[in-house]
């Protein structure tokens, strides 16, 4: 299981990636599609998972849908058109950063 | 297994009691306890049991640390402009009454010209710095009657 400060940055792309192809999708769906495709290596908290969901939609990528389940609420999040543009520059950015860090530790050290 | 209206009532009231005030929050929070918890009850244990298994694994620092860091997310940006722009704000004005008064004595500036500079670093200090110090003060005190 990977450290909260390595998810920290990277908990937005991976939101807007699984909204991408999953059209909506709630909360504790999330945690758990994560868990299932990282197989168990990523467990979002959800004390970063909310803050972060809310943040996406006050900056306009996100949408919420609300459905009663049983007797409580139930909000479905969506991604907004723009957040659909920022699907791929997201990831984009991400991927590019994994491949500079790989560049960065996979270096030998220079002999002596 | 779907759980019933009071066990619901039970985690909203939990929640609410711990200081989940934003409604989104506790729709969102509500769903994601009752959601935990009917897997927890569909592999055979109690209620109890997987209320108290659900609270340490959602919010084990408490459900209010999850809307306060939610609360510090959606307004860190505009904190910050407004910091900069009341920190702008006060140099200016200081600076314009500094001036003010730094010319009024060697007669550089004529007496009125001096005394308008002082009179608008004034304004600007009372309706930017006075109020906001008085705002951050009366959110300190808030915050510290909250943790008593």
């Amino acid at each position: 299981m990977y450290s909260r400060e390595l998810l920290k940055g990277i908990l937005k792309p991976i939101i807007l990636k699984l909204l991408s192809e999953n059209n909506k999708m709630y909360g504790y769906e999330i945690v758990q599609k994560v868990k299932e495709i990282s197989g168990d290596k990523i467990l979002i908290k959800e004390g970063s998972l909310y803050p972060a969901l809310h943040a996406l939609t006050s900056e306009g990528f996100l949408k919420t849908e609300s459905v009663s389940v049983g007797n409580r609420t139930r909000k479905y999040y969506k991604l907004t058109s723009s957040g659909t543009g920022q699907v791929q520059l997201a990831l984009n950015e991400l991927l590019d950063f994994a491949q500079t860090l790989k560049v960065i530790f996979e270096s030998k050290p220079i002999a002596s | 297994m779907i759980i019933d209206e009071n066990q619901v009532s039970f985690v909203r009231g939990y929640l609410i009691g711990n200081g989940v005030s934003n409604l989104d929050l506790q729709d969102d929070l509500l769903d994601h306890f009752c959601c935990t918890i009917e897997e927890s009850l569909e592999e055979g244990r109690s209620f109890d049991h997987s209320f108290s298994d659900a609270v340490e694994k959602i919010a084990p620092e408490g459900p209010e640390k999850i809307q306060t860091d939610l609360n510090y997310l959606l307004t860190i940006k505009k904190n910050v402009m407004l910091r900069k722009l009341v920190f702008v704000a006060s140099y200016i004005s200081v600076l314009a009454i500094l001036m003010g008064l730094a010319l009024r004595i060697p007669q550089i500036l004529s007496g009125d010209a001096t005394l308008l500079l002082i009179m608008a670093g004034m304004l600007l200090f009372s309706v930017t710095t006075v109020p906001y110090f008085f705002y951050e003060r009366y959110q300190k005190s808030i915050k510290e009657l909250k943790t008593e």
